[in-house]
């Protein structure tokens, strides 16, 4: 048991600090609600009502984007912790990943993908 | 590691891959009043490849590498060797076509030359985790293109369609996987097949399991009824030159796995799975060709022939692994020249949006454009079976095969349906050649590289029509290193 000690300390931190944050905006925050404010998402589409209708294309674009490098990501980090034992191949392997994701984000940010 | 790390089997795959990022950042590069080298860097990439394959095959082909997941024998090199022929046709169809229709980008080029990476990896992979994740490879990059013609209706549904029964067929493929994994622990060939052939009673009703949910994700791939519902509209809706490339290379690739899997992994359960094979050959010939006399779409007409193919192609899976093969390979390549010549006629001749769909639309064509009535008859007549064509010896030897298996009413069942299809074939060859035209030849002038592609088509054709011994032999050294 006691090597899931960290993680409960982890919980407890994650949690407490949830808490803190709350608590202190609710006791020195100065609310000034407005519509925009209170509802369910401050930006993006609007949550509630027909979903039959026109919406900008490069919000999904975005999110499209976003989805791509947030698992490009989540492929180095394994490979963070291993890059000893896997040496000059496993660099070798990330270095050809990266360039592809490489050569995809030459090619997205040419066509105008991220001009808003 | 580095020291065993031999990565030749993959080169023809990495050489397309490569230039399909070229060819993606070329497009990229290119200010928009300019047209991006699109197809001559994708044709030079396809050949570059094929040379490549030309030179594994000089050196007598690789054995498995990385972790036994991928090799270079002769089967996956006869059928590298041909998807990248189809796919180098497909692509000197694709200029004037995307010109007509204002599709011309080089998106178009990069999304056919990654789907042709999965195809080849689907080929030569030994492992059901290499196969699928090549199998997705395809298939993703062809869901785009089906959906390319953004200003078409037909192209979103085709899309749309497309990628939900193709994700629907992963998951029936992705669930055999599991389930053969289960089987044999481990997912490679080599592994399942030593461990369907010492099965308990336990574990043979988890195998036939796994080979069934298989069978079903490889069966919406070859697109063999009742897995068929998304050819027509696909084949229909997408640009017609991805088209020819889906109903050739696609077909081809998928059935090179299938048989590798079936064929060799899994022949031990041969006396299973061979009366399914043979049921679902025998309804995908029925419903094929009943529905393509229903058409009067030529592209969905061809569509619902290239289900009844893929019928027709299941009847040799009965026979022995060598003798399928054989049979099996002849026909890949028969039918992929044919088929990219039937789709590459109505593509070489689309201008301004409209390309010839109906049998009015081709009503009189011998008497305006004689060379290419002749090819598109050429083709149609090669679909039906007819001799002198390259298609007559291809089902000659499908139906031998079952025959040779002891299976004669499967391969009754596959002549009939092929007297049966030689009305919507000839229907078409009538009409060009019997009717006078209607109206004025607003259609294209064939370009020069949709000419060259036809003709070669054509040639072929008539060539292995005439004399298929060289490419028959080919295919049985390829098919002997399945067993």
């Amino acid at each position: 048991m006691p090597s899931y000690l960290p993680i409960v300390i982890l919980g407890a931190i994650a949690l407490g600090f949830g808490v803190f944050v709350l608590a202190a905006s609710h006791i020195i925050g100065r609310p000034r609600p407005d519509a925009r404010k209170l509802s369910t998402y401050e930006c993006g589409m609007p949550p509630v009502g027909t979903a039959r209708e026109r919406f900008p294309i490069k919000f999904y674009l975005v999110c499209m984007l976003f989805i791509l490098f947030d698992v490009e990501t989540a492929f180095f980090y394994p490979w963070a912790l291993v890059m000893d034992t896997l040496g000059i191949y496993g660099l070798m392997a990330m270095g050809t990943f990266f360039l592809v994701l490489a050569v995809g984000f030459v090619y997205e940010w040419k066509v105008g993908a991220m001009d808003w | 590691m580095s020291g065993e790390l031999d990565l030749r089997p993959l080169v023809p795959a990495i050489i397309v891959g490569v230039t399909g990022l070229v060819v993606l950042l070329a497009q990229a590069f290119t200010p928009k009043d300019r047209r991006a080298p699109s197809a001559p860097l994708s044709l030079t990439g396809l050949l570059a490849a094929l040379a490549a394959v030309w030179l594994l095959a000089s050196g007598g082909g690789r054995g498995a590498v990385l972790a036994n997941a991928v090799s270079a024998d002769a089967y996956s090199l006869f059928f590298q060797a041909l998807l990248l022929g189809i796919a180098a046709v497909a692509v000197l169809l694709s200029p004037s076509y995307l010109r007509a229709n204002g599709l011309d980008r080089g998106e178009y080029y990069a999304l056919l030359l990654f789907s042709v990476v999965g195809m080849l990896g689907l080929v030569s992979s030994l492992e059901l985790v290499s196969m699928f994740v090549a199998l997705e490879i395809m298939s993703i990059a062809l869901y785009g293109m089906a959906g390319l013609y953004r200003s078409r209706m037909e192209s979103q549904e085709a899309a749309l369609k497309y990628f939900v029964t193709g994700a629907f067929s992963s998951a029936f493929f992705l669930y055999g996987v599991a389930l053969l994994y289960g089987v044999s622990g481990s997912t490679s060939l080599d592994r399942l097949e030593w461990a369907v052939s010492t099965l308990t009673t336990d574990s043979a009703a988890l195998a036939l399991l796994g080979a069934g949910m298989l069978l079903v994700g490889f069966g919406f791939k070859i697109a063999s009824v009742p897995f068929h519902m998304w050819a027509p509209d696909v084949y229909e809706g997408a640009p017609t030159p991805a088209t020819a490339l889906m109903s050739a290379g696609v077909k081809a690739a998928a059935f090179g796995a299938l048989l590798r899997v079936f064929g060799s992994a899994l022949h031990a359960l041969a006396g299973e799975w061979q009366p399914l094979v043979a049921s679902l050959a025998v309804i995908t010939m029925v419903v094929g060709n009943l529905a393509a006399l229903a058409q009067g779409n030529l592209k969905r007409m061809l569509a619902f022939s290239s289900v009844a193919h893929a019928g027709y192609v299941l009847t040799a899976l009965v026979a022995s692994p060598g003798q399928a093969g054989e049979a099996v390979l002849f026909y890949l390549v028969v039918y992929g020249a044919v088929n990219l010549g039937a789709f590459g006629t109505i593509a070489a001749l689309s201008r301004e949006g409209r390309e010839p769909l109906s049998l009015g639309d081709v009503a009189g064509m011998a008497e305006r454009r004689p060379a290419l009535a002749a090819a598109l008859a050429v083709f149609l007549v090669s679909l039906t079976g007819i001799p002198v064509t390259a298609g007559f010896v291809g089902k000659f030897y499908l139906f031998n095969a079952a025959v040779t298996a002891g299976w004669v009413g499967l391969a009754l069942v596959g002549v009939l349906m092929s007297v049966v299809s030689a009305y919507y074939y000839l229907r078409v060859v009538v009409a060009m050649y019997m009717r006078d035209p209607l109206g004025e030849d607003t259609w294209a002038r064939v370009s020069p590289s949709a000419t060259v592609a036809l003709a070669l088509s054509a040639v072929i054709t008539l060539v292995l029509g005439i004399y298929p011994a060289p490419v028959l032999t080919l295919a049985r050294i390829a098919a002997r290193s399945l067993l």
